[in-house]
């Protein structure tokens, strides 16, 4: 008896979030292996983690920036656009979107 | 045995010697590839005409009595995701079946200039998620020691490439085990560095805090001599280190054990690890006391956690790092993505969504403090921990294909070492049946030069590691 | 009015000045290049490229921030804002959520909310070509270093929000760190409008996009408070929205309604290690932070007795206000404060030109009531010239000093300042 459940809707909304067009088999079947793994997963809430703080990082390395310096690293525009499936004088191209700024 | 067989070191003293060319061992290795890839599928993308006259160059300095650097003229193989311009880098994914970086890796960067040919670009699990090298999309990587196991993964094409003789050294990866698995398998040294010793740029990321650059040889002598080139700071890393890099090779002739800490996490040896495994590992662990160390046993308590705080915050990682697969600038459309990236980054973008933040990738990132914490107390103790690799006995291709979730599972022995950012040297100790099976010593940050020291010191008195698979021994 | 009270706030994005990019090394100046001649691997998100972050960025968004009267957060890290865009080429920017550098500051009477730093976006085109609707995209803006500049919803009017922005944007311009400028895109805006009848702040806001210069800023805000008034008194609800403006007919229109919304999955940068700031370090920038052009103008008025129009034109020109305090340095120098600015303001000595000192030697000729106008001292000396042509001839056989005798002609005929007469026939003579 799985005790994780997450809806297909959430499924859905995740799908979208990840850009990926699934079909209703897949929902199903991503909606399955996401409970099982999840509920492998449901040990963590046991863990007293009242004064712990978060690891994001193992190098305790700090304030690891730049000068302001231009540097020749640059691509050329040919270099730049070399695998793009579809370009347009320099630019790259994908179909029209609606504007939002 | 032929001359592909010899270890890096024996290779340049032959060169040394003026017995073999670099244009001899090159060829050599071409046709090893051509006897044996098809059957093996180590090799994706070869780099043929380039390696060739490369390994011309290098004869030309050498006849005109110019020093060589330190790799001249030695074959190496890169993981298919390392960039190397303008050779295809495909990360074994349809997605990017097409791809020309226009830039190399540093690492690839830091080989060329050492003199090191590289000979192509090796099969792994696509984009490095898997353990076993079956989840490439161009096919799986099969075992040179028998083509019916798998060769280990992720970076399964690359221990296939040495192994077989393809190649001399491969770089790997090693996110959560995928350069120790393979290495376990197919008889080889692996290392894992310290997570930021070597640059990661130009190297497509999985999991940002945990994708360690590492690379497989067939000695530990080898594989110090290696990272003396990979190893130091990179202004393109952010994470990459400034600590200077140790002499690896200076005190190999004469490890020092006598008196080492040397310790077994009691975690790793329960009932999930396999007998015959375990009897390998402790065996090594008794060697280990015959040269003088001490070996006793030590608890890692939180060691339990690895699986679900291990791959929460991979695939929370895994999935922004595959956002930019879009298809605008290179590659196809995302539906292209195999179906275990297709559920990492499912996985990972739920647990980062809102509402489940807090108690799936927050949460972990607080439990992996802890896993931490267990590594940083046993180091109070102990100079290094003795580990298996794998755990369950090796796989065979295509099995459990219904249960490709549980391979999950099997990274609680490999897994912490990335969550904690330690160095992890997978040394062969042992055949599980025809099948080599390796161990691990994991060490403090920055302590590789140990973990040569004590992996040598095993070599001295074992021969694995100059077994070599049937396959080869019956061209002679 | 109508009962309702509108409660807005401000969102800026400010382009930083600096040389290179946030992440990588590539030129940060963009404007008017062809496309996608200033990218590089990181920049253009291709795979294996990883952020360096440009301390000289960091340190003026800190600078920004303690100008607006911001507490810094000591310990400070960047984030990924993940969303799909074809301009935002790795599928997330790297931004700051949970502990931006700067927070909780306070500027002409509204609280700041924050001020992070973030990186841009590549540049969308829309098009039509052979009929198809194509959007064409350039990455040399992509990884610029944008500052985000928040405001509390206290905002009062449309007028109020143009007023203070002009302000804002005056101050960030004398800090040297961006040239602020609508046009050229350096200076860009958003504006989160809500209305309530109780005076409580309410629990939606309306986000207006696409504003691009303050008169549409103005513009956008009135008309959206008069849309949402009418709404209410309707009886209708309002949900959280994202609304654009279109200028030519003055209306705001709907982008993305609330279930549109995106949801960013905010979470630590893994590949840039955290940024922590000393005291020590905060007190050195603390210590870069010049007069500021409100306190210019307030010491202006009171120290010079100007009126207002007069102190802002000093605040808006540093050169001629650097001009104006240093004729007053030596201390020999005693025309009216008022009557120096007025010339200055007028240029009817013209003190681009000519050094301090010789100001002064001006103005005592005028305080005489001698020639100072250019074009009459122009007039004179050409009198001057033509009545004296054998002087005239001899100085250009080579007699130079004849040049003095026709300053003593000027002189006779006029009152006026001996250098000055020279320099106005030599230019004949040349």
């Amino acid at each position: 008896m799985k005790t994780t459940k997450i809806s297909p809707q959430k499924v859905r909304q995740v799908a979208k979030l990840a850009r990926f067009t699934l079909t209703d088999n897949e929902i199903h079947k991503f909606q399955g292996q996401l409970e099982t793994i999840l509920e492998h997963f449901e040990t963590l809430g046991k863990v007293q983690v009242e004064d712990v703080e978060a690891t994001y990082q193992t190098t305790g390395i700090k304030n690891a920036c730049r000068d302001d310096k231009r540097q020749h690293c640059s691509l050329t525009q040919k270099e730049a656009l070399q695998n793009a499936p579809n370009t347009q004088k320099g630019y790259f191209k994908v179909k029209g979107i609606l504007p939002e700024n | 045995m032929d001359i592909v067989d010899n270890s890096i070191r024996e290779t340049v003293d032959l060169f040394k010697k003026r017995k073999i060319s670099c244009q001899e061992i090159v060829r050599a290795c071409f046709e090893r590839i051509e006897k044996y890839n098809l059957s093996i599928n180590a090799y994706l993308t070869l780099n043929k005409e380039q390696a060739l006259k490369k390994a011309q160059d290098v004869d030309n300095n050498r006849v005109k009595g110019r020093e060589l650097p330190p790799l001249a003229g030695i074959p190496v193989a890169l993981k298919d995701i390392y960039s190397t311009k303008n050779l295809r880098t495909t990360a074994a994914s349809k997605i990017i079946d097409n791809y020309l970086p226009a830039y190399s890796a540093t690492v690839v960067q830091k080989l060329e200039s050492v003199g090191a040919i590289i000979m192509g670009k090796v099969n792994c699990d696509a984009f490095a998620h898997g353990a076993t090298g079956e989840n490439s999309d161009f096919g799986s990587v099969k075992n040179p020691w028998d083509l019916e196991y798998v060769a280990g993964g992720s970076s399964g094409g690359s221990a296939a490439a040495v192994a077989f003789g393809g190649c001399l050294m491969a770089m790997g990866t090693d996110t959560g085990g995928s350069i120790r698995n393979p290495a376990s398998y197919c008889n080889l040294v692996g290392l894992k560095p310290t997570y930021g010793r070597v640059s990661r740029s130009g190297v497509i990321s999985m999991g940002s805090s945990l994708d360690s650059m590492g690379h497989l040889t067939r000695t530990v002598e080898d594989c110090a001599l290696v990272l003396s080139v990979t190893a130091g700071y990179d202004p393109l890393d952010a994470t990459s280190s400034r600590k200077p890099v140790d002499f690896y090779l200076q005190d190999l002739s004469h490890p020092a054990i006598k008196g080492l800490k040397i310790g077994l996490p009691q975690e790793y040896f329960g009932r999930e690890l396999n007998p015959e495994i375990k009897t390998l590992i402790l065996k090594a662990a008794q060697q280990f006391t015959d040269l003088g160390a001490e070996v006793d046993e030590v608890s890692l308590p939180n060691t339990a956690y690895t699986i679900p705080v291990y791959y929460l915050i991979m695939s929370s990682e895994v999935s922004a790092n595959l956002a930019r697969f879009d298809g605008i600038r290179f590659g196809h459309a995302r539906e292209m993505f195999g179906e275990e990236a297709k559920r990492r980054i499912m996985l990972g973008t739920f647990a980062l969504s809102a509402g489940y933040y807090d108690a799936y990738y927050l949460r972990a990132s607080k439990v992996r403090t802890l896993l931490r914490q267990d590594f940083e107390k046993a180091f109070a103790k102990f100079d290094a921990l003795l580990a298996p690799v794998v755990p369950i006995k090796p796989r065979k291709i295509g099995e459990k294909e219904q249960e490709k979730l549980k391979l999950y599972l099997e990274d609680y022995v490999t897994g912490p070492v990335n969550l904690a950012g330690l160095p992890a040297l997978a040394l062969p100790c042992g055949f599980w049946h025809n099948i080599p099976m390796g161990m691990q010593l994991i060490g403090p940050q920055f302590s590789e030069k140990k973990l040569f020291e004590v992996g040598q010191a095993y070599q001295d008195v074992t021969d694995w590691h100059l077994k070599r698979p049937p396959l080869v021994e019956e061209m002679g | 009015m109508s009962g309702y009270r509108p409660f807005i706030g401000l969102e800026i994005h400010v382009e930083l000045a600096t040389k290179s990019k946030m992440f990588c090394g590539c030129c940060a100046d963009h404007f008017h290049k062809e496309p996608n001649t200033q990218t590089c691997p990181v920049c253009l998100g291709l795979p294996g490229a990883l952020p360096v972050p440009n301390k000289k960025a960091i340190d003026w968004t800190v600078f920004l921030g303690l100008v607006l009267g911001c507490r810094i957060n000591k310990h400070s890290y960047f984030e990924r804002k993940q969303y799909f865009y074809p301009d935002l080429p790795k599928g997330f920017q790297i931004s700051q959520y949970e502990r931006p550098f700067c927070f909780k500051g306070w500027f002409d009477e509204v609280n700041i909310t924050r001020v992070h730093l973030e990186e841009d976006t590549g540049k969308l085109i829309h098009r039509k070509i052979e009929g198809e609707k194509v959007t064409l995209i350039d990455f040399n803006r992509c990884g610029v270093p944008l500052v985000e500049i928040v405001t509390e919803p206290e905002i009062k009017s449309a007028e109020h929000a143009k007023e203070w922005l002009k302000k804002l944007q005056r101050v960030i311009r004398s800090l040297s760190i961006s040239d602020c400028d609508m046009e050229k895109g350096s200076m860009r805006l958003e504006a989160n409008v809500s209305v309530s009848k109780n005076g409580k702040l309410p629990s939606y806001k309306v986000e207006l996009k696409n504003i691009n210069s303050f008169r549409f800023v103005e513009k956008a805000i009135e008309f959206e408070i008069q849309r949402q008034t009418e709404l209410f008194e309707k009886g209708q609800k309002i949900e959280q929205e994202t609304r654009g403006f279109e200028s030519d007919k003055g209306v705001t229109y709907l982008q993305r309604s609330k279930e549109e919304a995106f949801e960013y999955r905010y979470f630590p940068e893994p590949d840039i290690p955290p940024i922590v700031f000393t005291d020590g370090e905060l007190d050195k920038i603390r210590k870069q932070i010049p007069e500021l052009p409100e306190e210019k103008r307030q010491r202006f008025v009171k120290e010079y007795s100007l009126n207002e129009q007069e102190a802002d034109y000093f605040v808006s020109n540093p050169s001629a206000a650097q001009y104006f305090e240093v004729l007053y340095l030596e201390k020999n120098f005693n025309l009216d404060f008022r009557e120096t600015a007025r010339l200055i303001i007028n240029k009817k000595i013209d003190w681009e030109n000519i050094s301090p000192a010789d100001f002064k030697a001006e103005v005592a000729v005028l305080q005489e009531g001698g020639l100072s106008d250019q074009v009459e001292l122009a007039k004179a000396a050409k009198i001057v010239v033509d009545g004296n042509p054998k002087a005239v001839a001899d100085y250009r056989k080579g007699k130079t000093n004849t040049v003095g005798f026709l300053v003593g002609q000027m002189m006779k005929k006029t009152k006026v300042d001996p250098n000055l007469a020279r320099q106005e026939l030599l230019k004949i003579l040349e």
